[in-house]
């Protein structure tokens, strides 16, 4: 609203600039008329008429300008439909005074009511201009009409006046005020289309502001949250650190009494300190029982706090000759199998391996719980077989299959859904041998997914299991 | 000639158990409280096999067995690495700084260590 109103302003601006032109033009007209007339029939407009004419128009063209500019600077838009029709209205009458005055219908002042016309284009809408027409046309009609009775010596006949002079011009007048409505027309619909669209940018502008600021809120509080959780991470990484250390130094310092009472009880239940009679051995060896017992707790403590120490490790990859560390990881193993009698075998590909790509430490920490396990849930005299697949090797993504298989208790299919989960074992696992932290395979799996390898298994409860790894060739860059 | 064993260990109930059994076993022990006085005491005694503790006050078994191995009279010397630190790393460690075997005393009897030794030095 505010800025078709001062849309309007500047219009009436704009006609009050271009008058001071044609004042001063229409003053040097009346001159060279005054001299044509002077030479033809010795009438005379007073050159003093004429130049207080053209200071009167530059008064009231004065005061239009003040009008304007208080408007302007008092923000008082509703008077500016006011001025613009004091301005049409003055210039009517004006015109149609220098046309009575000058009487001689035949000259130019009757054109010089394009002028108002033309000023209404700008000043007002379609009806605007048709008005201004017709009442310019009426007023040329009425001065010649008025002109056969004042200046009778100009007399000439009513009727072909009429039909010579006033018809045309009506006629031309009413053609010229419909163009110039429609041009009004034109203009104000570019207008108000311009209008509408610094509004509707002046809106989404607002709205952008809105939004960032809404934006720039939510990234402060983004901020505060990430210091917030930086903070929170350090904290526990600390405390991680800590809970590692006390575990490790805890245990080891347990560890050397422990051995001492152990060493005692063994020496003493031997009869190496002396004979015992039948009660005093069964009961020392309960003692000695019970001490192996806190020596396997304190063991697996201590295996929690190394696991989760390697749980938020990185992994440090190097090409391996992957077949040579899981022979030495195998031989590891030769007493435990062969004290349970258990054939432990290797069955590798006749094709060389690639070197594969992998942390060595941690993929030895997984093939020794899975084989440790195999062996650990196999009967006497059963067997774990290893076997090292190479079927993919010649793929997009070439990679090499690890299957470790057993002929032992198998798990059971309540179990097979939570075997992965930290710590835990399953029932009959436990029965078999109490020793076990239930934390190997789920390092397990998280140590191969971070090579972006899988594991998975087979079994069935009282048969054996099969164990598969996949470990890809190569790792993606980093 | 009876064969010696150095016994380089902190904890003194550990220290006189494992001593009294290895003399019962016939052997001559010579012993080390701490990590400073165990290279000095080694390469005076000259024995036929050291029984190493890790975690020692001051100078750790680590140290100990790095100077054992730079030093002539006791590069060859058999040292068995006994020791309740039982890390994946500390294993390592000790065999690659020369110990010829790595044992957790919690987790072995006198019996064991005997055995192992009478193997070694056979």
């Amino acid at each position: 609203m505010l800025e078709s109103a001062k849309e309007g302003l500047y219009a009436n601006l704009w006609v009050i600039h271009a008058r001071w032109y044609y004042i001063s033009a229409i003053l040097l007209l009346g001159f060279l008329a005054n001299f044509d007339q002077t030479r033809e029939s010795g009438q005379v407009l007073s050159p003093f008429v004429l130049v207080a004419l053209f200071a009167l128009g530059l008064f009231f063209n004065f005061l239009f300008y003040l009008e304007a500019k208080a408007i302007e600077r008092k923000g008082l838009f509703t008077r500016v439909k006011v001025l613009a029709i004091s301005q049409i209205a003055t210039e009517l009458v004006f015109l149609t005074g220098i046309m009575f005055a000058v009487a001689e219908f035949k000259t130019i002042v009757p054109v010089l009511f394009f002028i108002p016309i033309v000023e209404s284009i700008v000043l007002f809408d379609r009806i605007g201009p048709t008005i201004v027409s017709f009442l310019s046309s009426f007023l040329i009609n009425i001065v010649l009409i008025m002109g056969v009775f004042v200046f009778p010596e100009q007399r000439v006949d009513f009727w072909p006046l009429f039909l010579t002079n006033t018809a045309p011009i009506t006629v031309v007048y009413i053609i010229i005020g419909f163009f110039a409505s429609s041009l009004a027309h034109l203009l104000k619909g570019r207008g108000q289309a311009l209008i509408a669209q610094t509004e509707e940018q002046a809106t989404h502008v607002k709205d952008l502001e809105k939004l960032n600021n809404e934006l720039k809120k939510k990234a402060d509080e983004l901020y505060a949250k990430d210091v917030e959780l930086t903070l929170a991470n350090q904290r526990l990484q600390t405390l991680e650190a800590a809970k590692s250390k006390f575990i490790a130094v805890t245990t080891h310092q347990l560890r050397t009494p422990l051995a001492a009472v152990k060493w005692t009880f063994d020496m003493v239940v031997k009869e190496q300190l002396g004979s015992l009679n039948a009660e005093q051995k069964e009961f020392l060896q309960k003692g000695y029982n019970s001490t192996q017992r806190i020596i396997a707790i304190v063991n697996d403590l201590l295996n929690v706090a190394s696991f989760d120490k390697i749980e938020g490790e990185q992994m440090n990859f190097v090409p391996v000759k992957f077949l040579d560390l899981l022979n030495s990881v195998v031989f590891e193993f030769t007493n435990q199998s062969e004290s349970k009698n258990i054939k432990l075998t290797v069955l590798k590909p006749s094709k060389e391996l690639p070197l594969i790509t992998l942390d060595p430490d941690k993929v030895r920490m997984v093939l020794e719980n899975l084989i440790d396990n195999a062996i650990k849930y196999t009967p006497k005299n059963g067997t774990v077989t290893i076997i090292i697949d190479d079927a993919k090797i010649n793929t997009v993504n070439p990679s090499i299959d690890v299957i470790v298989s057993d002929t032992g208790i198998g798990i059971g299919e309540e179990d097979q859904k939570k075997i992965f989960q930290k710590f835990y074992r399953a029932a009959n696992a436990v029965q078999f041998e109490p020793d076990g932290t239930g934390l190997g395979l789920f390092i397990g799996r998280d140590i191969i997914s971070k090579h972006h390898g899988a594991m998975w298994f087979v079994s069935e409860q009282g048969k054996g299991t099969k164990f598969y790894i996949t470990l890809p060739v190569n790792q993606p860059k980093q | 000639m009876a064969k010696k064993v150095l016994i380089v260990e902190d904890d003194e109930f550990l220290r006189s158990l494992t001593a009294k059994r290895l003399e019962k076993d016939g052997y001559e022990v010579a012993i080390a409280v701490d990590g400073e006085s165990a290279n000095g005491i080694a390469v005076e005694n000259k024995p036929d096999l050291i029984l190493l503790d890790l975690l020692l006050p001051g100078v750790d078994g680590f140290e100990v067995l790095k100077k054992l191995r730079e030093d002539e009279v006791t590069k060859n010397t058999p040292v068995i690495v006994f020791s309740n630190l039982g890390q994946r790393e500390d294993i390592e460690k000790a065999k690659g700084l020369g110990a010829n075997d790595f044992l957790i005393k919690a987790n072995f009897t006198l019996d064991d260590v005997i055995e192992k030794i009478n193997t070694i030095l056979k």
